[in-house]
């Protein structure tokens, strides 16, 4: 099974607030939509009727921030209700949220931060995807985050925590592309054979993104950039083992107009072109 | 459990402390005391993370949180800024102000509501304030808080609502016994300063501190194009608005009457029926109300309900 049983897509974009009037009134030719669902699912007004909109000409997927699904607070059972009533309304396939918690001591810390590589931790997060799959009845991935910090890897290594949640959960992979490309710059290791050792049969979809370098070199996923070219080779090199999938450009700060994002996609669609075209030939 | 105590140790590193010991010795020793639930592994673990590391995620997070309560309070997030350390011209960064506001009023679930009310609390309790700052940055709170949620409510707008042009088309009599709803996305609050010059030569990118001691009530709304509107309206229409419930509704004479008196300069009623009409009108397209007609009477052999 590959793509985890989901449809390819192809590329397309993270829909943002800044971008809602002119999809809606000049309906750029985007395969796709991902929402972060947070971002919609608490409002009325003009977010929630700009959404409906655009959904009534492109497909929307779903992609979450606040799950904590790494936490060990308890779940919040009301947000998965709203959640999956969100969704159901929207007619959106499936969702995604990622490997890490935000939420503890029911403080929001507001950022993804990485979780221990441990059984424990691995076991918490299993018992709760399992909970999350039952409460929003559709595919529901998990995504490997950007990680400045290793919590802990006495036990195993971060992809041998991925793959036992994955598997054990049985749940989907959503591969962010420039968080493990960035993280092997962080934690020194080799992006391809990290990817090479995740179940690339669960990757469901994808995501590419830009960063900034700081005057002093050092560099954040600050999403505020192009995709850079090590990161578009990295992409090319991995989509052999993945096969076609559903990627997207995730462009959230110093957002670039419409236009330039839709070249972005339609860069990520010639690679996807390439790559496929090359094996098949 | 052991997996919560290193989270919870990570958040106190991440939130709570700014200053770590810069070798891993210093670090072992400080965590072994200060997080006495964690194993010595795990002390370990995490006195092997670098500090600067860390601080990546404090710089992100207290600047998102900086950033997004700006957006949401922008006035309010304003003049906090300036009146931290009493003084109107030195500005806190964002850093300085949103540790403090997390350290006082931690955000405790993912809803931007309890980010603004936080930040709210914090005014209201925390601040070392006088009060006279303090009755002026609540009073801008409060107003920013009521476009934010009259921005972000779902409406309530019922069917068969009537348009200002509707209006045209009755009699005075039809008009009078129109009813007068409140949407949900409707707040009527006052206020003891000025907050709509405020928020006007903040928007012309003036100085709007120290805010004009007077009293005001001011509708907020959202309207069709899903622009907020805040208008004054005199304090007898906003004590009559205010007592409408979910739900409920008043007649359009009822809000006459009441606008009426406020206007006793003028005299002439064909001069008071414009004037009010003008209102009336302005309430309707800004949404601070929505007007239909009455159900129509039902009697025998007729339905007010279409038939299938
Ligand atoms: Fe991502």
């Amino acid at each position: 099974m590959k793509n985890f049983g989901l449809t390819p897509l192809g590329a397309g974009a993270g829909l943002r607030h800044a971008h809602f009037d002119d999809i809606i009134s000049q309906r750029p030719p985007f395969r796709w939509f991902e929402i972060i669902n947070e971002d919609f699912m608490n409002f009325g007004g003009y977010v929630l009727e700009s959404l409906r909109e655009i959904r009534r000409h492109y497909q929307i997927i779903g992609h979450g921030v606040c799950l904590a699904i790494g936490s060990t607070d308890p779940l919040d059972l009301t947000y998965l209700k709203r959640l999956r009533k969100f969704l159901d309304d929207f007619d959106i396939p499936w969702t995604s949220d990622h490997l890490c918690f935000t939420m503890v001591d029911h403080t929001n810390l507001n950022d993804l931060i990485p979780l221990p590589f441990t059984s424990e931790a691995a076991t918490n997060v299993i018992e709760r995807v399992k909970i999350v799959q039952q409460e929003l009845a559709r595919p529901f991935l998990l995504e490997n985050v950007t990680r400045y910090i290793t919590v802990s890897d006495r036990e195993m290594s971060e992809t041998e925590f991925i793959n036992t949640v994955l598997e054990k959960a049985n749940c989907g992979l959503l591969l962010d592309v420039t968080n493990a490309y960035l993280n092997s710059k962080f934690h020194g290791f080799d992006p391809l054979e990290f990817v090479r050792s995740l179940p690339l049969e669960r990757v469901g979809q994808m995501h590419l993104a830009g960063w900034e370098r700081a005057p002093d070199g050092s560099f954040i996923d600050s999403h505020d950039a192009p995709v850079p070219p090590e990161v578009w080779d990295f992409f090319k090199q991995i989509l052999p083992y993945t096969g076609p999938s559903s990627v997207i450009i995730e462009w959230d700060a110093q957002v670039p107009p419409v236009h330039r994002l839709l070249e972005e996609t339609l860069t990520a669609d010639a690679a996807m072109a390439e790559v496929f075209s090359a094996k098949a030939a | 459990m052991a997996l919560a105590a290193v989270l919870s140790a990570l958040r106190t590193l991440i939130l709570d402390l700014s200053e770590l010991p810069a070798d891993e010795p210093g670090r072992r020793s400080l965590y072994t005391h200060i997080f006495p639930d964690l194993s010595a592994a795990e002390v370990e673990d995490l006195a092997k993370i670098p500090p600067h590391r860390l601080n990546i995620y404090s710089t992100s997070i207290f600047t998102g949180e900086g950033k997004l309560l700006e957006a949401k309070l922008p006035m309010t997030w304003e003049a906090l800024r300036k009146y931290w350390d009493g003084s109107f011209h030195e500005q806190a960064t964002y850093q300085q102000v949103a540790r403090r506001v997390h350290a006082l009023r931690p955000w405790r679930s993912s809803a931007t509501e309890d980010l603004v009310e936080g930040l709210r609390a914090f005014i209201a309790e925390d601040m070392p304030l006088s009060s006279s700052k303090r009755d002026q940055l609540l009073a801008l709170a409060d107003f920013e808080l009521d476009r934010f949620y009259a921005a972000r409510l779902s409406s309530n707008i019922l069917n068969g609502q009537l348009s200002p042009d509707d209006l045209t088309s009755l009699t005075v009599s039809d008009l009078l016994a129109l009813r007068c709803y409140v949407p949900s996305t409707t707040r009527i609050s006052h206020f003891e300063f000025d907050v709509l010059a405020a928020r006007a030569a903040f928007r012309a990118e003036k100085d709007f501190l120290p805010l004009m001691p007077v009293r005001q009530c001011v509708a907020t709304s959202r309207a069709d194009d899903n622009s907020v509107f805040s208008m004054t309206i005199p304090t007898p229409t906003f004590e009559l608005l205010n007592s409408v419930t979910a739900g409920s509704y008043l007649t359009v004479e009822e809000l006459a009457a009441t606008y009426l008196s406020t206007i006793p300069e003028v005299r002439d009623e064909a001069q008071q029926f414009q004037k009010f009409l003008g209102f009336l009108i302005t309430l309707m397209k800004d949404r601070v109300l929505c007007l239909a007609l009455p159900p129509l009477s039902v009697s025998a052999g007729y339905s007010s309900q279409p038939q299938p």
